[in-house]
Order: C-alpha cells, then sequence, then structure tokens
C-alpha cells in the first residue's frame, strides 16, 4: 500500500509502515478486499499546510532514514523520481501528492458503491494509519471513522488500486544500470534521477531511468490525474460557494446563472477543445483539401501538386492559430505539419488514446456531467494537439484561448513533452506495410501467376464433362471406395514423382461454391479428428488447434486428399496443428437423404451466411450490432483487441475478463466488442476466421484454397458413439502414404 | 427498446437479507479462484459471484437475476428443447436458441461450443432486460457447462425447483 500524506512529498517510511498494516489486515478484509493504495487529495490549502505541518512531526520522530537523509543534503526535488533510497522505489510528487506507478488498469481511482465497503476498508487500516488521516480529514483529529468515511464517499479521500511500480522498477532494473548517486554527499545512495517533465530526458544517459513507453504513459496519466484533481477541487470550491450563496438567500434564484458562471469558469477547457476539433475534425479537413485543390487548378500542370501542398498547409495554420488564438508568427506552417504528424501518431497509439479517453471521463465526472456528457470520448485528438501546441508555441497561444483555464497550461506543457517522447519512442517501432487495395491486388495476381507457372502438372480440374467423381456418393460403403480410388492415384502420382495433391475443383469453382452454399447441403459431411476412443467423445469440439472450432466440409470436397492425414490437414489449412505421432480418423456424417438426421442447420460459413445465423441465435443481441461486426473490417479490430487482452493475461473463456477487459472502450465499441466475443464462445468464428468459406490450402499441387467449409450448429450434439450406434456416423481409420 | 429492469443490488453472503435464501454452491472447475452461489431474493433467482479481477488486481462481485418461475423453464428447456430435440424442417441456421417472457423480463438459452473452455460445449442463461453488473450493457448472462449440467447440477436445480415449490420433480 502506499500513502501519500504530504502535498509535497510521499514518505518512503510511512508506506513502509502502512504496508506492514496492510499485510497484517489484510486477512480481515470480508470477500477480499484487494490492496489499496490511499491517496489524500486536499481541498483546503491551509488545512493541508497544518496538517502537513503535524505530519511531518509525526514523521520525524518516526522515520529517521528522513532526517538523516535530509542532514547528509540528498536532493530530493519536487516532482522527481527517486530511486533505490533505502532499498525502495518512491516518488516525490509535484504539488498534488499524485503518485507514479500504483495504476490500476485505467489508473483512476476505486469507486465505493456503499458506506458499508467503505467502513470494511478502513477496518483494515490499523489505528495509526487512521490517525493520520483523521488528522486531515477529521475536524477533532481524533479517530474519526465517520469523517473519514465522508471524506472517502465525497472524493476527498481516493482509494488506488496498488499495483507497484513495476513498470518503473523493471525498467530501472531490465535498464542494466547499476543506480548512480546523483549527490555525491549521500551516503545512501540515495539516487536523483530526472525531471518528470523534460523531452530531453529520453536521450539522457546520465539518468538512471531508462524511460519505456510504459513509463512514459504512466507520467502522462499522473499529469492527467492532476487535471483531474483539480478540477474537483475547483468544482467543489465553487459548489461550496453556491451552497453558501443559496443558505443566505442571495442566490435561490439565480441557478441557472449560477450554473451558467460554473460552467464558464470549468468548462472552457472543453469549450475549447471543442474549438480544436472543428479545425481537425475530417469534414473541415476535407473542405479545405477542396478549396486547395480549386486553387492548384489554376496553376501550371508542372506546380499543382506543390501549389495544392503550400495552400493546403497554410490553410491548415490559419484555422489552428485562430483556434488557438495566437501570434501566427511564432508557428511555421511546416511546424503545425510536424505536430500533425507527431499527434496523429500519438493518437494512433490505443493505449494512450485509452488514457486520454478515460481522463476525458473523469474530467467530465469532476465537473457537472449533463452539460458535457456527449463530449466524452471524442476528444482524444484535440488534446494530443494541445498538448504538442502549448510546446510548440512555448503556451504563449495557449494562453489566450484557455482563459480562466490557463493554470492547465504548465501541465499541458508537460503533457505535450512527454507526447513528444513517447512519440519518438513509437517512431522506432517498426509499422506493419500497408497496402492499398490495388498493389494488394497486384500482389495477389503475381503471386497466382508465380504459382500457375510452377505448376505445370496440374491438369485442368473438374471439366464440364461428366464425371464419376463429381456425382454425390450415396453411402458410406460408397465412400471408402471412393476414398481408395483418390489413393491409388496419390500413388500413382508420387511414383511420377508429381506432388500428391490433385485438386478436384478451381479456385473459381471453389469460390462459386462457397458462394452459393451448395456444399452446405451436402449429404455427406466429413471431420478430421485425433483418434478418441472414449465413451464420451463427441463428433465435434475435438480439434486440437486450440483455435479452429469443429468446421467440417463435405465429403466430396476432402475426397480428392483421400485418406491421408497430412494432405488432409493441408487441404483444410490447420498443417501445423498435425501431429504426425498421433493417430486420426476422419468422420464421415450421413444426414440422411432428406438431410434430417444431423446438422440441418448447416452453413458455409461466409461473412453473409454467418451474420444471418448469429443474429438469429443471439437473440439477446440487437440484430444491427452483430451484423456490424461481422466483416472483414471487424475482424481485424477484434483479433487487434484479442491480442490486446492475451498480452494482459486474460481467459477469453472467462466472461468476467472478457467484461472487465471491455470496461475500458467506450460504450459503442464495448458493444460491438461483446457482441462478437459472444459469436465467438457461442459459435466458433475466432479471431483467424477468414469468412469466405474456404480453408488456406498448404498441399503442394493444389492452389490457394483448399476446400468449401461447412459449420453445423446445433442445439446438442450427442456422443460420438450414440451417432455411430444409429449409423450417423463411419469412422475410418487415417493411414499415412 | 428493451425494458431495462432495475438491478437488485449485489448479494452480500455474509449478511443475508431477510429475503435473500442461499441455496446452492456452484463450483466450476476451470475458475478455481471465483466463488459461485445461487440464491434466490424475494422473487428471482441469482447467481452470485465472486471472483479476482486480473486487470484491476482485486476481487469484485457480480451477480445475474431471473425471475423465480425461470427455473423450471430452465430445467425443461434444457431437457426437452436442447438434449432432445428433434430438429423441424423449419429450422433456419441459427435456430438454435429457446426464449420466453417471465413477468415482462425475456429470458432464453443458447447453446455454446466454448463454454468456459475452449472446445467445451455448454450454454449460456441469459435476461435481455437486466444489464451485467460489469459490462453496464444487456442482456446478463451465466454461462454453464453441459457436463456440469449432466453429471450433478441439474439435479441439483429440480431439487431446489422441487423445494421452492415451482414444479415439482421426482
Amino acid at each position: 500500500m502506499k500513502v501519500s500524506t504530504g502535498n509535497t512529498r510521499v514518505d518512503r517510511c510511512f508506506q513502509t509502515q502502512v504496508q506492514d498494516v496492510y499485510a497484517q489486515s489484510k486477512n480481515a478484509l470480508l470477500q477480499g478486499i484487494p490492496r489499496f493504495s490511499i491517496f489524500i487529495v486536499y481541498s483546503f490549502i491551509v488545512a493541508c499546510f497544518i496538517a502537513e505541518t503535524v505530519v511531518a512531526l509525526v514523521f520525524n520522530a518516526k522515520c529517521s532514514h528522513t532526517t538523516r537523509l535530509r542532514n547528509k543534503g540528498a536532493v530530493m526535488t519536487e516532482g522527481s523520481i527517486v530511486i533505490d533510497c533505502w532499498g525502495e522505489l518512491f516518488y516525490i510528487t509535484p504539488g498534488l501528492g499524485l503518485e507514479l506507478g500504483f495504476d490500476g488498469p485505467q489508473g483512476f481511482p476505486l469507486p465505493f458503491h456503499n458506506e458499508l465497503s467503505v467502513a470494511m476498508f478502513l477496518g483494515s487500516l490499523s489505528s495509526f494509519d487512521l490517525s493520520l488521516l483523521s488528522q486531515r480529514f477529521s475536524p477533532k483529529a481524533l479517530h474519526g471513522h465517520k469523517d473519514l468515511q465522508r471524506a472517502i464517499i465525497r472524493g476527498r479521500l481516493l482509494v488506488f488500486p496498488m499495483d507497484t511500480p513495476i513498470s518503473l522498477m523493471s525498467a530501472v532494473q531490465n535498464g542494466g544500470r547499476s543506480n548512480q548517486a546523483v549527490s555525491g554527499t549521500s551516503n545512501l545512495g540515495a539516487l536523483n534521477t530526472k525531471k518528470l517533465s523534460g523531452y530531453s530526458s529520453a536521450n539522457n544517459d546520465l539518468m538512471c531511468v531508462n524511460r519505456t513507453q510504459k513509463v512514459i504513459r504512466s507520467e502522462i496519466r499522473t499529469v492527467l490525474r492532476q487535471i483531474v484533481e483539480q478540477e474537483r477541487i475547483e468544482s467543489r470550491k465553487i459548489e461550496k460557494a453556491y451552497k453558501n450563496k443559496s443558505t443566505l438567500g442571495k442566490a435561490g434564484a439565480h441557478i441557472n446563472h449560477f450554473r451558467k458562471g460554473l460552467h464558464e469558469a470549468t468548462g472552457s477547457f472543453l469549450t475549447w477543445l471543442k474549438e480544436v476539433n472543428d479545425v481537425v475534425s475530417i469534414n473541415q479537413r476535407l473542405f479545405r483539401i477542396l478549396i486547395a485543390s480549386n486553387i492548384a487548378n489554376h496553376a501550371n500542370s508542372d506546380e499543382r501538386f506543390e501549389v495544392y501542398q503550400k495552400v493546403l498547409t497554410a490553410l491548415e495554420k490559419k484555422e489552428i492559430v485562430e483556434a488557438l488564438g495566437f501570434d501566427p508568427s511564432l508557428i511555421t506552417a511546416e511546424k503545425v505539419t510536424e505536430v500533425y504528424s507527431l499527434a496523429k501518431l500519438i493518437h494512433d497509439d490505443h493505449a494512450t488514446q485509452l488514457i486520454i479517453k478515460h481522463f476525458i471521463r473523469y474530467y467530465i465526472d469532476a465537473q457537472h456531467q449533463l452539460e458535457w456528457s456527449e463530449t466524452a470520448g471524442g476528444a482524444t485528438f484535440e488534446i494530443i494537439l494541445t498538448a504538442f501546441m502549448a510546446v510548440v508555441t512555448g503556451g504563449v497561444g495557449a494562453i489566450a484561448s484557455l482563459g480562466a483555464q490557463a493554470r492547465k497550461l504548465s501541465q499541458m506543457k508537460k503533457l505535450g513533452e512527454l507526447f513528444i517522447e513517447l512519440a519518438e519512442l513509437l517512431k522506432k517501432v517498426p509499422k506493419a506495410k500497408v497496402l492499398t487495395m490495388r498493389k494488394q491486388k497486384e500482389k495477389e495476381d503475381k503471386a497466382q501467376r508465380k504459382k500457375e507457372a510452377r505448376q505445370p502438372d496440374v491438369e485442368p480440374v473438374q471439366s464440364n464433362k461428366p464425371d464419376i467423381k463429381s456425382k454425390s456418393i450415396t453411402s458410406f460403403d460408397e465412400a471408402e471406395s471412393r476414398l481408395n480410388d483418390a489413393r491409388k492415384e496419390i500413388e500413382q502420382r508420387k511414383a511420377a514423382g508429381k506432388p500428391l495433391y490433385k485438386p478436384k475443383y478451381t479456385e473459381a469453382q471453389l469460390l462459386t461454391m462457397a458462394k452459393n452454399g451448395a456444399t452446405a447441403n451436402e449429404r455427406f459431411l466429413v471431420s478430421v479428428q485425433p483418434k478418441n476412443s472414449a465413451p464420451d467423445a463427441t463428433l465435434a469440439y475435438q480439434r486440437e488447434s486450440g483455435l479452429v472450432p469443429a468446421w467440417t466440409t463435405s465429403f466430396d470436397q476432402l475426397e480428392a486428399a483421400d485418406s491421408d492425414p497430412k494432405i488432409i490437414h493441408q487441404v483444410l489449412g490447420i498443417e501445423s496443428n498435425f501431429d504426425p505421432k498421433k493417430e486420426y480418423v476422419m468422420h464421415i456424417v450421413d444426414r440422411g437423404e432428406n438431410l434430417d438426421q444431423f446438422g440441418n442447420n448447416t452453413i458455409v460459413p461466409t461473412w453473409d451466411n454467418l451474420s444471418d445465423a448469429s443474429v438469429r441465435e443471439l437473440s439477446a443481441y440487437d440484430g444491427d450490432t452483430v451484423r456490424s461486426t461481422m466483416n472483414s473490417e471487424y475482424q481485424a479490430k477484434y483479433a487487434a483487441d484479442m491480442q490486446k487482452f492475451w498480452d494482459a493475461g486474460g481467459n477469453d473463456f472467462k466472461p468476467n475478463n472478457i467484461e472487465k477487459y471491455s470496461k475500458g472502450m467506450s460504450p459503442s465499441d464495448k458493444k460491438l466488442f461483446l457482441a462478437r466475443h459472444k459469436v465467438r464462445t457461442e459459435i466458433g468464428a475466432n479471431a483467424e476466421f477468414t469468412g469466405n468459406g474456404l480453408t488456406a490450402n498448404t498441399a503442394p499441387g493444389g492452389g490457394s484454397s483448399g476446400v468449401v467449409e461447412t459449420l453445423s450448429l446445433e442445439r446438442d450434439l450427442p456422443e460420438l458413439s450414440v451417432l455411430q450406434d444409429k449409423k450417423i456416423v463411419r469412422t475410418i481409420d487415417l493411414t499415412p502414404i | 427498446m428493451t425494458d431495462i429492469k432495475k438491478p437488485l443490488g449485489i448479494i452480500d453472503p455474509n449478511k443475508l437479507q431477510y429475503d435473500e435464501e442461499f441455496l446452492l454452491d456452484i463450483p466450476y472447475e476451470m475458475f478455481d479462484d471465483d466463488v459461485i452461489k445461487l440464491f434466490r431474493k424475494n422473487n428471482y433467482l441469482i447467481f452470485w459471484c465472486d471472483y479476482y479481477c486480473i486487470f484491476d488486481k482485486q476481487r469484485d462481485q457480480t451477480q445475474e437475476e431471473f425471475p423465480l418461475t425461470a427455473l423450471p423453464w430452465f430445467i425443461d428447456t434444457i431437457e426437452e428443447q436442447f438434449w432432445n430435440y428433434k430438429p423441424k424442417p423449419t429450422d433456419k441456421p441459427g435456430d438454435v436458441s429457446n426464449c420466453i417472457v417471465i413477468n415482462g423480463e425475456t429470458v432464453g438459452i443458447n447453446p455454446m461450443r466454448h463454454c468456459c473452455a475452449e472446445n467445451l460445449p455448454g450454454y449460456s442463461f441469459w435476461n435481455k432486460n437486466r444489464q451485467g453488473y460489469i459490462t453496464d450493457m444487456t442482456p446478463q448472462e451465466r454461462e454453464i457447462p453441459k457436463y456440469m449440467l449432466k453429471e450433478w447440477l441439474l439435479n441439483d436445480l429440480k431439487r431446489i425447483s422441487t423445494k421452492l415449490g415451482l414444479k415439482k420433480y421426482l
């Protein structure tokens, strides 16, 4: 547990004591109240000053280390990270006692839902902690449980989930640098590393902390918290003043005016962000592009592009400087371009975007929600841009526009410096190559041409002439006989030195079949799985890929792969799951002449088909929401979200993990994510699902696609033994060639 | 527009109110950190869950609420509409779930391919008129693997239904 009890410092001794107390009282917590750190925010400067004096006396008596350190002249500058001091890491805050390093996922305080939970929390603290807290929050400075409860409920005392400053610590440790004493006079090894602010710090090797993206983001969060806390204090002051006026009967009839004043005093930051939004919004930008294009049209053809660029840049600059309200000579057009590109870089960083979105939410919560609820989550880019501008212009411009919020200037500058530092790190991260659709198409065509050139022996398959093998089978015996024939053909090709696999259908034919869904109406389906003799083995859910659910295909699609397990895995696009040491079987499913024995709920899983089925199945979810997740674009987002979820250690089959993770998203994103994940858990389409209805073939001799997949949606799948007894399933062993 | 019902409030198992009754412990072996209990609260059936959140690094509680009379419907639907279901020719792909409106609340059951673990079949029991305590969005859902129901849970639910006088099961 970490406790900040001072306006200007965090005392490690105190933290250690509270940590001990915490350890002792941990078991006393009902239902496992988690580790907390207490975070105190001052409401009244005078009260804080007095209280701090009291606390300092207590500390001086209890923590001789502090005194010793000071006496020996170790420098503890406000706003510095201090490491390896008494073997511990701690942070001296620059004003509001906001610490680094114990961030929850969002880095904001825990909500206490009722008085009981507050009482339980306070019950876990030692009398020593309580007395210290009481000095701050109880008028009598005695054990004032009720005062402390009130302080927590009213948000004067904030409790943060303790997440030890792993990022910082590991950055220090992993950096492999020994801790170097900044102050040569200190024998205690106290190290003063660097100011939190300062772009240069990222490049300063003399500093102890090898700053990672995590550390910088943590600092960004800290600065944003400070802004929120200032806002809360400000709001409380104004509300208090208003209440006093009401009591005296001075303002009873002027609530609207007062609220307006409140709005003007505290809301101008958001108003300003909205103005910046007008500048950076896509519509406005398109409009400026249109103007630039029109002007460029009048220029000579050789100069058009140059003219266009110059005009556009000038227009952008004009808009921005007007919105920010400062002298245009302070910033060049090139600088605007640079700031834009840096802001874009930061804005594309998902983690930072989340931090800012949360900041906006908490900032609004700190004020009055009704007026500003619509702004939440929508001003991330504007905040980033503002911060950059504050640095680039030295803050001059922002003063004019921020008005009453000018006090935020230093924080915005600090934020800007951190953003710049983060941008420098992000620049070093290799980016995925973005292909335009045209280039993508060219690439695919080229690959296809190469493939065709490499396969002169691939005979045209499935000619228009009637072919006995294109006829559907009508019995299990026929199926086995056809597989034997296929095996003979493969053996002949092997003897001739040709690729073993010869696809039955061309790519185009496969695509057509996937689109018309005919395969879903085949009588015989197949499923290939590792051998499982357990009595409760089921037809589906047995695949060990860890990713691919029990998709099946029709016998017609797979027969050309014979009964060789490796070729089958290659054709089904799951070669990486093939283990030559394992025994495999093919389950052939006879759905009956009228397709009523099994799987009358079968589809070819293209996006469209899956979308229809999902909307029908997930009737508890909004149909439009489910449908809007069933496409390649959203699939990419889902895959990225899931990757982050896994990186954070989440279990995608644990509902409360998924739900908690989604809390970090905007309501609309959360809605889509939860609906899409439901398709994943209920139906099976995972983050790698392609949605074209085809498997990716890796068998030499075949094209890029293997077979048309089918997906059977069942209410309940009987045990395999039951299906076998009922002659619905015949299982044959797969023997490698 | 879905009519969102007011949350009943998370049950405190250590301080049960006069209208709350503990019914059953439901251990999920794949989530051994979680404590899941079944309660009755007035006319509601509550699946209560105490879990450790890896993101917040703290324990938290959530619950799913269903009208009490949904219990026999759950039991009968699982047995008749899922385990002994005779497909109809009119079924369309995705027609695999069942729902009912009880006291103005739409509750239902969906089959799941990956219920609480990969490749583990099971069912999702949902209430469309109630928002999840974690998500603040509809529906509330309780996922139960099929094997748990088959092996013991369904029998316990039948016993509870009989005990509460909802529907008698032999």
